[in-house]
């Protein structure tokens, strides 16, 4: 641990610029892959097939994608995606703050069961509190009105 | 939203470039600033300062520094310091189990709220909404284990 002030930030920003480049590494081919999708015809289809799971928080069929990648790959992969399909303000905030409660269980569930607390029990606790939150800030936010 | 012209692929994917850029401008100046922080020393001295928060919370004061760990920098670092603790025999099991439902109703909240804002959600919202789920996981929590002396004497 080294304390001189310039040395201090300057490795301090290698950190950042390090993080930044991992998350490249997400960010990129997410990125890619769910913009080349969307420009399938699989698209439609898939969110015309999830449309009625997701109109429970007044989301588009396509918000499924970034839960999912969320849930199983990460924040990020999810954020990429986000960008990705192509989303207004008021869904970007109601999947933000879901997939904020919600994201990476099976990584950080390991992590909990490190703690010695039962990783179920707290994954379970996220879920529920992504959908609560997402029931009420949808509706809070005026989502859902027109079905696409 | 209606997609009066539709974007073509190439434009979407140019698109790809502006977001990387956001969080980039974003994401750097955060983390250069907790690294700067955790460089520092600072969360070991900003204990005094959180007691009333843990109290609150109902925790005691050693669990100041994993709880600032995990809602500031994020469930690893945070887990990290709760298990360093806890070889040090001094943070109590209800401590812990209010820690994990403070990490998962919220970590790495300033990292998590700000990407998100990068591409356009209501941080405050975000946070308000957060902090909210954050008091009432730790009630619900420490409703399953016995009071502390401290808050018998209040």
């Amino acid at each position: 641990m080294r304390v001189g002030g310039g040395s201090a930030l300057r490795q301090a920003v290698v950190v950042a610029l390090r993080t930044y480049a991992d998350l490249l590494l997400i960010l990129v081919p997410t990125f890619v892959l769910v913009t080349l999708l969307k420009h399938t015809p699989a698209f439609p289809w898939m969110t015309t097939k999830l449309a009625p799971a997701m109109s429970v928080f007044g989301l588009p069929g396509s918000a499924a994608l970034p839960i999912i990648l969320g849930i199983f790959v990460s924040l990020y992969a999810a954020l990429a995606a986000m960008v990705g399909i192509g989303l207004t303000p008021a869904e970007i905030t109601t999947l933000a703050l879901m997939l904020g409660l919600c994201h990476n269980l099976i990584v950080e569930g390991a992590i909990l069961f490190r703690l010695r607390t039962n990783p179920l029990v707290w994954t379970v606790v996220r879920v529920v509190m992504a959908v609560l939150a997402g029931l009420v800030v949808g509706r809070a936010l005026g989502l859902g009105g027109a079905a696409r | 939203m209606t997609p009066t012209a539709a974007p073509t692929l190439v434009q979407d994917l140019l698109g790809g470039f502006e977001m990387l850029a956001k969080i980039f401008l974003i994401l750097i100046p955060i983390v250069t600033g907790l690294e700067l922080l955790k460089i520092h020393g600072v969360l070991a001295r900003v204990r005094r300062p959180i007691e009333p928060v843990l109290r609150f919370l109902g925790m005691s004061p050693e669990a100041g520094e994993p709880f600032l760990a995990g809602v500031g920098f994020g469930m690893v670092y945070g887990a990290g310091i709760i298990l360093a603790r806890v070889r040090e025999h001094d943070l109590p099991r209800r401590d812990i189990s209010i820690l994990a439902s403070i990490l998962s109703a919220a970590h790495a909240l300033p990292e998590d709220t700000m990407i998100f804002v990068s591409i356009g959600a209501n941080g405050l919202l975000i946070l308000a909404v957060r902090l909210v789920l954050l008091v009432a996981a730790t009630f619900v929590t420490r409703a399953f284990y016995p009071r502390l002396e401290s808050e018998a004497k209040a």
